[in-house]
């Protein structure tokens, strides 16, 4: 009963924060950049976060928090209307809409497919959100239980799920993670404050900046690639007739949005898993139950009800291991854990008695925020389509013209504008390679939590490992970890004998 | 033979070998007090491991895809190479020309690259710069850098 009376003052606490002109005003800006960034195919919501990022140093905290995590929401409902409208997604959360939801656009039903996308979106991203608000103060408090040892055992369960759920070969994503790892420990040594493979340049002493690696990585590195195959926009010749989804829609589309809200719910909490990865589950589901599974792909509603619940559901509750255990789950949480702590906000058990204002005003933001995309997307499709007709000569200079801006005015220095550019040449050659940029990140952002943990566990044991085994919540984390470290294991020997040839 | 994983692979053992010379001259302390060097060390370790599985891979490999030059095939991978060119310039130039300045010359770059004519691209990279000027500098007050000409 306490927690829901807790809970209950904590919403009426978020809402007399979030009710404040300013923080809507930067809630709507969040919602509407996002949404913008959604439907521009090529630049995601980690580049658009990067790039946001200096501009909220002007900010209170919760402001900025508030406005970055309106973009990270924001992206998951403009997605879907780039992949329903021209077939092209507008980032990866929205791949797997494109199969239907660009069939039913061409079968005139382009209307119906945006109007089950938003209202999919809505209904699953408040599902995560009550999640969220029951979830995290719980698992707050049993968190400051928490010693090195579990946080490290966990932070090693994370890594190895980035690893394990990596889309392309094993090797190549262990590979970015240790340098990932590798590049989190330039800088100043945490612990005696020596200094590590900085070469004396001085910009280095605090270590590479979160925003002008992810900028690069993801943003400049988006547009290299983008800019080889310039294409001048799609011209989109759709007709909207009616928004709203016909009563055949709905009887067809319920379970199918109920399904993937649940998948998104536990795919978010996964660390390593996230929107992206809950669509193509929710998809697969969706195959797999269906009584004619050859309709998905031609045009089905449920092929874009549940994967649009999905990513939305896994957005919302992403925001659970970040704000209670400090653990970012995914890239894009890893970005705004960045931005969190140059706010000086540490996110973790914390952050709720600590900053309880925050805690609460984000949760509630993103009621807002949703509501806000729902009710402003859906008159907003005409405007959308209009900004997809930008051609791409025009849009990715002005992008990298933002990353080049956004990398400077995070320390007024040229230095991290080479930061990003460096990391921008490096991701475009790791994309020709074949090498997945989100280890590199997740493992970058992790990988200070994890030496320190990993040192002071080492430091309270003696120097016995026998510390990790001897907790149990570290012990629990520790199999986990061994049993996916096993089973990915098993799975590359299983595809190597089933092609020989392309198991790397 | 799939010489890209081999390019690929050597590229990150030559990096692994630097970590791990790097690591020992931080120093990797005792288990009871892990020093600097400590976990460059096992990370430098695992990567010149995962490296070496890669570069076995690359030489045991029957792959199609074998050659470098196969990755850029139908594409214009010289585009990438002058925007990232014409960034490290603009970087260089940035402190010296001042932001206005600069920003109008990577933009008419930028834009000629995606074969804007002349004649659009100068009078569009100076709307840009401009634009991104008043909205960063004087709204949000970030301080671009003004450079020989003030602005």
């Amino acid at each position: 009963m306490d927690i829901f009376i807790n809970n209950f003052n904590g919403l009426i606490n978020g809402f007399s924060v979030v009710f404040q002109p300013d923080q809507l005003l930067f809630i709507f800006i969040g919602c509407f950049l996002g949404t913008l960034v959604g439907v521009l195919p090529g630049i995601g919501p980690v580049g658009a976060i990067s790039i946001l990022l200096p501009i909220t140093f002007q900010m209170s905290p919760t402001g900025a928090i508030v406005m970055l995590a309106g973009v990270y929401y924001g992206v998951m409902y403009g997605g879907s209307t780039a992949s329903i409208l021209v077939n092209v997604p507008g980032e990866a959360a929205s791949v797997v809409t494109c199969l239907d939801g660009y069939q039913m656009a061409r079968q005139g039903r382009a209307g119906p497919a945006l109007g089950i996308a938003a209202i999919g979106s809505f209904l699953a991203g408040t599902v995560g959100l009550i999640g969220l608000q029951l979830i995290a103060t719980p698992l707050a408090n049993v968190a400051l239980e928490f010693g090195p040892p579990e946080y490290f055992a966990i932070i090693l369960v994370g890594f190895t799920f980035i690893i394990y759920l990596t889309r392309g070969s094993l090797i190549k994503a262990g590979i970015m993670a240790c340098a990932g790892l590798i590049l989190s420990q330039v800088g100043l040594d945490p612990i005696t404050s020596e200094q590590r493979m900085t070469f004396g340049i001085l910009n280095l002493f605090e270590g590479i900046g979160v925003a002008p690696l992810a900028m690069g990585l993801f943003g400049v590195a988006e547009v290299f690639t983008n800019l080889e195959t310039l294409h001048n926009g799609e011209q989109i010749r759709v007709k909207i007739r009616t928004l709203i989804p016909s009563r055949w829609d709905w009887v067809r589309a319920r379970w199918a949005m109920l399904r993937g809200t649940l998948v998104g719910f536990f795919m978010g909490i996964l660390p390593g898993g996230g929107p992206v990865l809950s669509t193509f589950i929710a998809y697969g589901l969706e195959k797999r139950i269906a009584q004619n599974p050859e309709r998905l792909g031609k045009g089905a509603i449920e092929g874009v009800a549940s994967p649009e619940a999905a990513n939305n559901a896994a957005a919302s509750t992403s925001f659970i291991p970040l704000m209670t255990l400090g653990i970012p789950p995914n890239v894009v949480l890893a970005v705004l854990f960045g931005a969190f702590l140059i706010h000086g906000i540490t996110p973790g058990p914390l952050m709720l008695k600590e900053n309880p204002d925050m805690f609460w005003g984000i949760i509630c933001s993103m009621y807002v925020g949703n509501v806000m995309l729902l009710v402003l997307n859906l008159p907003m499709i005409p405007l959308w389509v209009q900004v997809l007709k930008i051609p791409g000569r025009i849009l990715y200079p002005l992008i990298l013209l933002f990353c080049v801006i956004g990398a400077y005015g995070i320390n007024n220095s040229v230095f991290d504008v080479y930061v990003m550019i460096v990391f921008g040449m490096a991701g475009y050659l790791f994309r020709k390679f074949g090498y997945e940029g989100a280890p590199l990140i997740l493992a970058f952002v992790l990988g200070p939590l994890f030496e320190v943990n990993l040192r002071r566990s080492l430091l309270m044991s003696g120097g016995s490992f026998a510390i990790f085994f001897t907790h149990p919540i570290a012990l629990g984390a520790i199999i986990i970890a061994a049993a996916l470290v096993l089973l990915s294991v098993y799975q590359m020997y299983r595809k190597r004998y089933a092609n020989r040839n392309q198991i790397f | 033979m799939d010489r890209n994983a081999i390019i690929s692979g050597s590229f990150w053992l030559c990096t692994a070998i630097a970590v791990l010379f790097a690591s020992l001259r931080l120093g990797l302390g005792p288990y009871n007090n892990p020093g600097p060097g400590f976990l460059a060390f096992w990370s430098g370790l695992l990567l010149a491991g995962l490296s070496g599985a890669l570069l076995w891979s690359g030489v045991h490999s029957k792959s199609k895809t074998a050659r470098l030059i196969d990755l850029w095939q139908d594409r214009k991978g010289s585009i990438p190479l002058t925007a990232a060119s014409t960034l490290v310039l603009y970087g260089l130039v940035l402190p010296k020309l001042g932001y206005l300045a600069a920003t109008c010359g990577l933009m008419v770059i930028l834009f000629s690259v995606g074969k804007i004519k002349l004649p659009m691209a100068i009078p569009g990279a100076l709307l840009a710069s401009l634009f991104t000027f008043v909205l960063f500098d004087w709204f949000l007050k970030m301080p671009l850098p003004r450079g020989i000409f003030g602005f």
